[in-house]
């Protein structure tokens, strides 16, 4: 028999084995931990950051370039000179309160599309041109309009393709896409004849209370969606045509649009407008039409850049 | 008379046999739940290494369709899980998991799906840090960076 000293030398290994054992499964088991943590945590390294910067730059652009076309600056290198100023200004601070979360957000390479900006804003004026003409054209070979919203109020004449106002797109090929604003039983009402239909189709997206703002480009009523106002609806997509009045003395209120002058062949008709602002006629103003910009947005993990163009108000 | 046919030394080898052949038991059975926990482990660290993988491919497939012309996202992921180095194969479209996450040993394999709208290239690739990004053609794509 072995001394006693040596006994339990079986038990012994055992034990060893066991306690490495549990060892591994306790390392196991914290590796399962670490894993749940990581589960727990939001999974989105900056992808939707980036997307609410670039939303930023869109709106607060797009907010700059209506607000300096509004202004009514008397010439084409005043407004894109504001414009310009104004982008670095918002870059600055937009920058600044980025790289305090450690994150670089930069709008980069500005360029400016020229436009016109045409409007009336006498809501009692007839929408006649400069010299009182009823049927007239506002631009012609017009491949971009934004914005366009007429308020108006007080329509006469009750027949659609008759003797009521209407505001048309006609192509070059002859297509005729209108909206008429006529009067039913002392009620305003709106009918919309796109290129397909042979008549217009009456009443749409009513009752319309008045003064009615309605958004040619958004397709909107008082606010309201009106889905048979597709602005050009049925004329080709990139086909240009010319913005046309036709009884324009049926009608009052105001308007207001822009339209894309850096596209080849486009021109306001100016003989039918003031050239500087005025409380009683219509009148064109330079304008931008669309800017274009670079986005950045780096961090860590995310690197991001895409090309913006902000117009806003444009048919969707 | 009831000491007959025992010796000192038949009695030690019984005890010894006895006790070793329980403590056998023991470290087998130990064994065995070690090598069953370290399987359910891994499969729950592939669910989740996987979901943060394709929450990625998604986060940058949203990029893409923001009009991203250069996307490049970054995911940090473990090498290693439980030990193990695991292999992740992007194979989107019909047929086939959208990514499926394997170990070889044990081998413990996971698909996890996406949602996408831009095209990602099929690939496989070895688990640890991984970048998504938009390839000059157009797709996305899971490289190692």
């Amino acid at each position: 028999m072995a001394d006693v000293r040596d006994r339990a030398q079986l038990i012994l290994i055992t034990g060893l084995i066991l306690a490495v054992s549990f060892v591994v499964l306790t390392l196991l088991l914290n590796t399962v931990i670490y894993t749940e943590n990581l589960a727990s945590r939001g999974v989105d390294t900056g992808g939707s950051e980036a997307i609410e910067y670039q939303t930023v730059v869109v709106h607060g652009l797009g907010e700059l370039v209506d607000g300096e076309n509004d202004a009514e600056h008397q010439s084409q290198s005043e407004v894109r000179e504001r414009v310009e100023n104004g982008t670095s200004g918002f870059n600055e601070t937009v920058t600044a309160s980025y790289l305090e979360r450690g994150v670089v957000a930069d709008v980069s390479n500005l360029s400016l599309d020229d436009g016109r900006l045409l409007r009336q804003t006498d809501p009692s004026r007839a929408f006649t041109n400069r010299t009182g003409t009823a049927n007239w054209t506002l631009a012609t070979g017009v491949e971009d309009t934004r914005s366009f919203v007429v308020t108006v109020s007080n329509p006469s004449g009750s027949t659609p393709g008759t003797d009521a106002f209407n505001v048309s797109l006609v192509s070059l090929g002859g297509d005729r896409w209108s909206v008429y604003v006529y009067e039913d039983g002392g009620a305003l009402e709106l009918a919309v004849q796109n290129v397909s239909d042979g008549s217009p189709t009456l009443d749409v997206c009513g009752p319309i209370s008045e003064p009615a703002r309605i958004d040619l480009t958004r397709g909107t009523v008082n606010g309201e969606p009106c889905g048979a106002l597709v602005f050009g609806n049925g004329i080709s997509p990139g086909a240009v045509y010319d913005i046309e009045f036709r009884r324009g003395d049926h009608i009052q209120g105001t308007y207001n649009l822009t339209v894309n002058t850096a596209t080849a062949g486009t021109s306001v008709e100016s003989q039918n407008f003031e050239t500087v602002a005025s409380g009683t006629s219509p009148y064109e103003v330079p304008a931008i039409y669309s800017a274009h910009v670079d986005v950045h947005y780096v961090t860590a993990d995310l690197r991001y850049r895409a090309e913006v163009r902000i117009a806003r108000g444009e048919p969707p | 008379m009831s000491d007959r046919a025992l010796s000192v030394t038949v009695n030690y080898v019984m005890s010894i046999g006895i006790a070793t052949l329980l403590l056998s038991v023991l470290i087998v059975s130990t064994g065995a739940s070690i090598e069953d926990r370290r399987e359910e482990a891994i499969r729950a660290e592939l669910e989740v290494v996987g979901q943060r993988l394709a929450a990625s491919i998604e986060s940058a497939d949203r990029l893409a369709g923001a009009g991203g012309e250069d996307v490049v996202l970054d995911v940090a992921l473990p090498e290693r899980l439980a030990g193990k180095a695991y292999e992740v194969q992007v194979s989107p479209g019909p047929g086939s998991p959208d990514l499926l996450l394997e170990t070889s040993d044990p081998a413990v394999s996971v698909s996890v799906g996406f949602t996408n709208s831009t095209p990602v290239e099929s690939k496989t690739v070895s688990g640890g840090t991984l970048r998504v990004v938009l390839a000059d053609d157009g797709d996305l794509e899971v490289r190692a960076p």
